[in-house]
């Protein structure tokens, strides 16, 4: 590993696996967040109705 | 339940029964890709040996073939639910055509991405004007044009109607991509690993990128089921069954 560092095309490949590993981890935290904001929000229109 | 039957498919299709099974098959999926994922990357980084010719650069290729792959494979796979949503007249299909589209986005710009930053310490340039590299450009382009066409139209059916022609015509550029190298001459490499050939690297480098690939599908798999149920939730909002799901939650 510490040769894999050291080598001179380690920005290249850290610009790869870095990009791929934070295009993963932001896909799955936007989709559990618009998940969550949905279901607020079909609470918050389920409660309007009732109350109507 | 016999699953060679039309009423079990026509059953498992309605947003009501397909909720509950994707909410379940999602935690699985996600799983199996990691685990994947994780001896994937052992093998990228720990089994296959230093090229000889290229160093070590060459393990930028174990994300960029697999997310290359996908790119192609999902836009197949987006066309044949925007066709099944178009002749069937089948909402789900065309929400899990719109569901994978972003992901699909994604896929082709990371295998643009990568290739770019394979492309400079090898070839000397991030970026040329080749036919593999500018059709693969344009299916970003296709992807994009698809997510825009859905949302700018109000009214959901009319909208991915024209978003699944869209889908069908640029269909065409799947085998331009697939091909390019074989049919022009191009910068960029021919095909090392072929269905009626054995693949022309070393077994751990092959290894590595295949459970790499695998991981990326299971991934996708997950991600576009998580996407699905959010579009479900969204257009079913008005439903009984959705105001008694969200009750049961709170």
């Amino acid at each position: 590993m510490a040769e894999l560092l050291a080598d001179k095309h380690a920005f290249y490949i850290a610009m790869t696996y870095g990009a791929t590993f934070l295009y993963i981890v932001i896909e799955l935290i936007l989709l559990t967040r618009s998940k969550q904001s949905l279901l607020k929000r079909i609470t918050r229109m389920g409660r309007l109705k009732e109350r109507n | 339940m016999n699953i060679f039957t039309k009423a079990f498919w026509l059953q498992l299709s309605t947003p009501k029964n397909f909720y509950p099974i994707a909410g379940k098959l999602i935690p699985w999926f996600l799983i199996s890709a990691t685990l994947l994922a994780v001896i994937g990357l052992y093998y990228s980084f720990f089994v296959a040996p230093v090229d000889y010719q290229q160093g070590n650069s060459y393990r930028i290729l174990f994300i960029h073939v697999p997310t290359a792959w996908m790119s192609m494979f999902i836009y197949v796979v987006m066309c044949i639910y925007a066709i099944l949503g178009l002749v069937l007249k089948t909402r789900l299909s065309d929400w899990m055509a719109l569901a994978l589209a972003p992901t699909g986005a994604a896929m082709t710009f990371l295998a643009l991405w990568t290739g770019s930053f394979w492309g400079k310490p090898t070839w000397g340039t991030y970026w040329i004007w080749d036919a593999r590299l500018t059709s693969e450009l344009i299916l970003l382009f296709l992807y994009l044009g698809f997510i825009s066409l859905n949302s700018a139209i109000d009214d959901p059916r009319r909208a991915s109607r024209a978003s699944a022609l869209l889908a069908l015509v640029g269909i065409i550029n799947i085998p331009i991509i697939y091909f390019s190298v074989k049919w022009w001459n191009t910068l960029h490499q021919g095909m090392s690993v072929t269905v009626d050939k054995a693949p022309t690297m070393a077994t751990s480098m092959f290894t590595a990128m295949m459970l790499l690939t695998f991981a990326f599908w299971l991934y996708t798999i997950a991600v576009a089921l998580m996407r699905v149920r959010n579009i479900i939730l969204e257009r079913e909002s008005q439903t009984a069954w959705v105001q008694d799901l969200v009750k049961g939650k709170n």
